[in-house]
């Protein structure tokens, strides 16, 4: 299934229920600025194991974001 | 991945153009949203000339919002001369300000104003939401 598109009020509303943020874009870019307490998981660490290595919660939303577009 | 995924396709620029709150390292380049100054004086487009007028006693210009703060015109002292009986701040002031939104790189928009003599340049989100403004001291 494919992630439903979200706008920021709707971020904002599921954070509140506890999603996690990710950051897509490279390390470089993340380092300067990115939401609080979004995890960098670039793109091509988008894999089983790098999902794994980025802590996120597998229990919780997570809720992936770019620059501007995805 | 066994996640519940969401997709914010409109992305990190689209917060920070709405003026929401991000981690930026120290060593960020400097952006409008750095320098720019909340305390703006603004009225309802249904404000009277005599509401107005008394605001500019105080500031240079007033912006005029609607109820959801997006930017719909300005009123400087000289538009208020010869104002007819009863007239209100929206069919005084100029419509659509220029504004420019929180990433833009501060240093060449002071340059930009200093050099077209411009002492207040006004910030909105991408929505024309008003987030405040960039003054020349």
């Amino acid at each position: 299934m494919s992630p439903r598109a979200v706008d920021r009020h709707e971020v904002r509303a599921l954070l509140a229920q506890g999603a996690q943020l990710a950051e897509v874009l490279d390390k470089e870019e993340y380092d300067d600025e990115h939401l609080i307490d979004a995890v960098h998981l670039p793109l091509k660490a988008l894999t089983a194991a790098g999902v794994e290595a980025s802590g996120l919660d597998r229990a919780k939303p997570v809720i992936a974001y770019c620059w501007d577009g995805l | 991945m066994g996640f519940e995924a969401h997709e914010y396709s409109a992305g990190k620029a689209d917060w920070i153009s709405a003026g929401w709150e991000t981690w930026r390292a120290p060593d960020s380049p400097r952006q409008a949203r750095d320098a720019m100054e909340t305390d703006v004086a603004t009225c309802a487009p249904e404000a009277s000339v005599g509401q107005v007028a008394e605001m500019l006693e105080r500031s240079k210009s007033v912006l005029i919002i609607n109820s959801e703060r997006v930017v719909l015109g300005r009123i400087r002292a000289n538009q208020l001369e010869g104002a007819p009986e009863g007239a209100v701040a929206e069919s005084l002031m100029r419509p659509g300000p220029v504004t420019v939104r929180p990433l833009e790189p501060l240093e060449p928009l002071l340059h930009r104003m200093k050099h077209a003599n411009v002492t207040e340049m006004v910030v909105t989100s991408s929505e024309g939401v008003l987030l405040g403004v960039v003054r020349l001291t």
